[in-house]
């Protein structure tokens, strides 16, 4: 997809407030209908402790926006063009702006440059599909590319269900992965001897990304199906085994969903939970009849390990 | 030995909406950032403010590890909601696009004062004030 970066600089020496500045213009982008800006300012945290090879502050004020590149750009320029000369005559806000084209290809790739072979927990390595890797003995691979899906398996969130999978499912389990983005959580489940899984996503094109990083970790297509649309309802029947990595927000509405479709001495583990959300979640697991068997935290992420059953099967 | 820091990277989101489209996509992508781990962290993070715009700041270290600190919303949007309504004045001299009470630039300044560089509130009471009529908005 092509974009045009619209950056538009504030002239600071005619403009004492560049709080209030930077405000107005931000205010501009959100007019035209973007719901996000970049800023640049030569403002930044002197008490960090800075390499050397840092990037060089900027010594301007600008703030960035982002236009896709479709029929409606050229009003959009000429909105903001508009609305900038008013702040000049309204405000004294004395700005230029100067128009790039960008590729969307520029930064989805990017990033991958710094995803190496991680080791996340006793057993599985997460092996970026661009990458090589020898395993040690013992080591367990799981090759994804994540594309622009949430799971790179490296997160805390991530880390800490696959732990507790390590730690609770059983050969033969069947496996819900409610919220699957890359698929990670059911090539982890595979690797543990899970049977048949179910993996759902709201977002078709993560839904695409899981099916290929199944693929690629050559899993029998026999034994997993992938579906996009509403997380829980479309799904039916009682799993061993039920994960949901996602946000409290989209949990907690969730739960209600999980008795259901959970075997009586099946395994919930819920994860990508902040610390200071703990209690909700809890507090509705509780209300829906689960048991809550233990709780793992990675800096400030929590993971519940739950069931319907007094204490967790042997 | 602490992690050193090489870059920091200033955005507007909206609330536990950030995904990888732009602004986010080009602004950490060029800092090799895992752009999907930020969106999931700063979405966990800001899940309740749903509809504010929040600035974050992100530090990035050497090893593409990052921590970020969010903001208060930007007076201007948190103006435009207390006087409900949607955008701001063309011509803010010519015309008045609605009215905000003392009380509410009072509550806007004191929710903003941690991020404002004024002395007391009665300085920030007046950058609020100032944000609101260069929008065209009146303060009664």
């Amino acid at each position: 997809m092509k974009w045009v970066e619209a950056k538009v600089v504030i002239d600071y020496s005619l403009y004492q407030d560049m709080d209030t500045a930077v405000s107005l213009v931000s205010d501009v982008y959100y007019d035209i209908g973007l719901n996000g800006v970049s800023v640049e300012s030569p403002e930044y945290d002197r008490e960090a402790d800075w390499a050397r090879d840092a990037v060089p502050m900027p010594d301007h004020y600008a703030v960035i926006g982002y236009f896709s590149k479709n029929g409606r750009l050229a009003d959009r320029c000429q909105h903001l063009e508009a609305a900038l000369t008013r702040l000049n005559e309204d405000n004294g806000i004395v700005t230029r702006v100067a128009y790039t084209d960008v590729d969307e290809e520029d930064w989805a790739e990017s990033w991958k440059k710094f995803f190496y072979p991680k080791k996340i927990s006793e057993r599985f390595v997460i092996k970026p599909t661009w990458r090589e890797y020898q395993p040690n003995p013992g080591e367990s691979i799981l090759e994804i590319d994540p594309g622009m899906a949430f799971g790179t398996g490296t997160h805390p969130t991530t880390r800490l269900c696959i732990q507790l999978m390590e730690a609770y499912l059983k050969p033969g389990d069947t496996f819900f992965d409610v919220g699957t983005g890359s698929g990670i959580l059911m090539l982890a489940a595979q690797r543990l001897g899970a049977g048949q899984m179910v993996g759902t996503d709201k977002d078709e094109d993560a839904v695409a990304v899981a099916l290929e990083n199944l693929a690629q970790n050559r899993i029998d297509p026999g034994t997993y199906t992938v579906k996009s649309g509403h997380l829980t309802a479309q799904t039916t029947g009682r799993f061993d085994f039920i994960a949901a990595n996602i946000l409290t927000e989209v949990i907690l509405p969730l739960l209600p969903d999980i008795p259901p479709l959970l075997k009586g001495d099946g395994m919930f583990i819920c994860s990508g939970i902040i610390g200071d959300k703990r209690q909700w979640v809890a507090d509705e697991m509780s209300k829906q009849g689960m048991h809550i068997y233990e709780v793992r935290s990675e800096d400030d992420w929590i993971a519940f390990a739950a069931g319907l059953a007094q204490t967790p099967r042997g | 030995m602490a992690k050193k820091v090489i870059a920091q990277v200033k955005l507007q989101v909206e609330a536990g909406k950030a995904n990888p489209s732009p602004p986010i996509g080009p602004a950490l992508g060029q800092h090799g950032v895992n752009i999907m781990d930020f969106c999931k962290a700063f979405n966990a993070r800001t899940a309740n403010d749903e509809g504010m715009i929040i600035p974050v700041v992100l530090t990035v270290y050497q090893d593409k590890s990052f921590t970020f600190i969010t903001k208060t919303p930007p007076a201007a949007i948190l103006l435009k909601k207390a006087a409900g309504i949607a955008k701001g004045a063309g011509d803010p001299k010519a015309e008045k696009v609605g009215k905000v009470s003392r009380d509410q630039v009072e509550e806007i300044a004191r929710k903003k004062m941690p991020d404002l560089n004024a002395i007391d509130m009665e300085n920030a009471f007046k950058i609020i004030e100032g944000t609101a009529k260069s929008m065209g908005l009146e303060v009664v």
